[in-house]
């Protein structure tokens, strides 16, 4: 073997182990930390989505709304997954004359769950619990928990009537 | 061996006038046989390693002994510590492995030289420990603070088992002091994973790939040829 052969071989398994470093971004599909899916039933005709007028949601403790005001019939909420709660204020009707205000309180408990190096862990939300801080007018007047686990957000967890 | 040769060739000269004989006596003393015995040495890509990155440590010792024309008992045994940061989990592991298998030179020399291009393969095990030094919740939602924890989460006795494919060459650069390089191609075949996490780093078989059970490495070594017999 005379240098220029070595030279070569040297370079070729130095650019061969170079190449085979990965860089590790979470992939845009993988099933991360679920959101809270809220649909909002008719009281009258609970099969019936019946959508919120001016919707505003906002975390108790945050000064930055979530979201709103906007109309829409489902809704979809981060959890801490630090806490075993979150508490969200929805606001129905926003900046009008019948603006009303409840308060809830999601309770769960979550588990950590390893998914890969590039996206680390994800939160499942188990044994989800609600409650409805009762005031002299809710505009929520009942809740059905659907799934009381919160894993992934392809069906709604909770229905909501109004 | 060169410096031999001259020597003998000086030796020849100036015996020449005079002894015309004495040239057939001498060139039988030199002994073109190969010579075998126990190679041991050490990897120089790890201590190199060690200079440029601060979180790794390791060392290895390899050894290898030729059975026959060709075909080496080889192995390796080493203790390494790695750090692999990405940036959502960061964790370390160190542990021991040892490799145990065979070479194959397949480089036909010329007549009194030593040198090697092989093949190797090796069966290769490690026992390990990984430590969880930090991680996040990965939510796509920014509404809330990123959640990222450092609570380190020791996972102890792990092991991993693997098959391995070395390419690589040895050249004589002085009497028995030889100078390899080599790269490696693992495909692990067992494992302990820490429960709910996983096993970034094996010492031994590198880092791992997310999808994938193989592994990738190359080395340095410098070794010295101790000559038992000649055939």
């Amino acid at each position: 073997m005379n240098r220029f052969q070595k030279w070569l071989f040297l370079a070729g398994f130095i650019i061969l182990t170079l190449g085979c470093q990965r860089d590790d971004i979470c992939p845009e599909g993988t099933e991360t930390t679920s959101l809270l899916v809220i649909e909002f039933y008719d009281l009258l005709n609970p099969t019936r989505l019946k959508a919120v007028p001016n919707l505003t949601v906002r975390a108790s403790g945050k000064e930055e709304i979530l979201m709103g005001p906007t109309t829409v019939n489902t809704v979809s909420l981060p959890l801490r997954t630090d806490e075993n709660f979150t508490e969200y204020i929805l606001t129905t009707n926003s900046g009008s004359e019948e603006e009303n205000t409840d308060t809830v309180t999601f309770t769960y408990s979550p588990n950590l769950e390893y998914l890969n190096r590039a996206c680390g862990y994800k939160v499942n939300y188990n044994s989800l619990d609600i409650a409805i801080h009762e005031d002299e007018n809710n505009w929520i007047l009942s809740e059905t928990i659907i799934q009381e686990s919160v894993e992934n957000e392809t069906e709604a967890h909770i229905y909501f009537t109004h | 061996m060169k410096q031999r040769l001259i020597f003998i060739l000086l030796t020849s000269f100036s015996f020449h006038s005079s002894e015309v004989f004495a040239q057939e006596a001498v060139t039988d003393t030199v002994d073109v046989r190969e010579k075998y015995g126990l190679r041991v040495g050490i990897d120089l890509s790890k201590p190199i390693k060690m200079l440029i990155e601060e979180d790794y440590q390791g060392l290895e010792v390899k050894a290898d002994y030729g059975l026959y024309e060709n075909i080496y008992l080889a192995g390796e045994i080493g203790n390494e510590q790695n750090v692999i940061s990405q940036p959502n989990v960061t964790a370390s592991a160190k542990g021991s492995y040892v490799k145990l298998g065979g070479d194959y030179n397949f480089y036909h020399n010329w007549t009194g030289m030593q040198n090697l291009i092989y093949v190797g393969l090796r069966y290769g095990f490690a026992s390990f420990s990984t430590e969880l030094e930090e991680y996040s919740i990965y939510d796509r939602n920014p509404y809330f603070e990123p959640d990222i924890r450092a609570e380190g989460r020791e996972f102890n006795n792990l092991t991993a088992g693997w098959l391995e494919v070395k390419l690589g060459t040895k050249v004589e650069v002085l009497n028995n002091l030889y100078l390899g390089v080599h790269v490696e191609l693992k495909k692990k075949i067992n494992e302990t994973k820490p429960g709910n996490f996983d096993n970034l780093y094996i010492p031994g078989l590198n880092r791992t790939y997310d999808g994938s059970s193989l592994g990738v490495g190359y080395g340095y070594s410098i070794s010295y040829l101790i000559p038992l017999y000649r055939q």
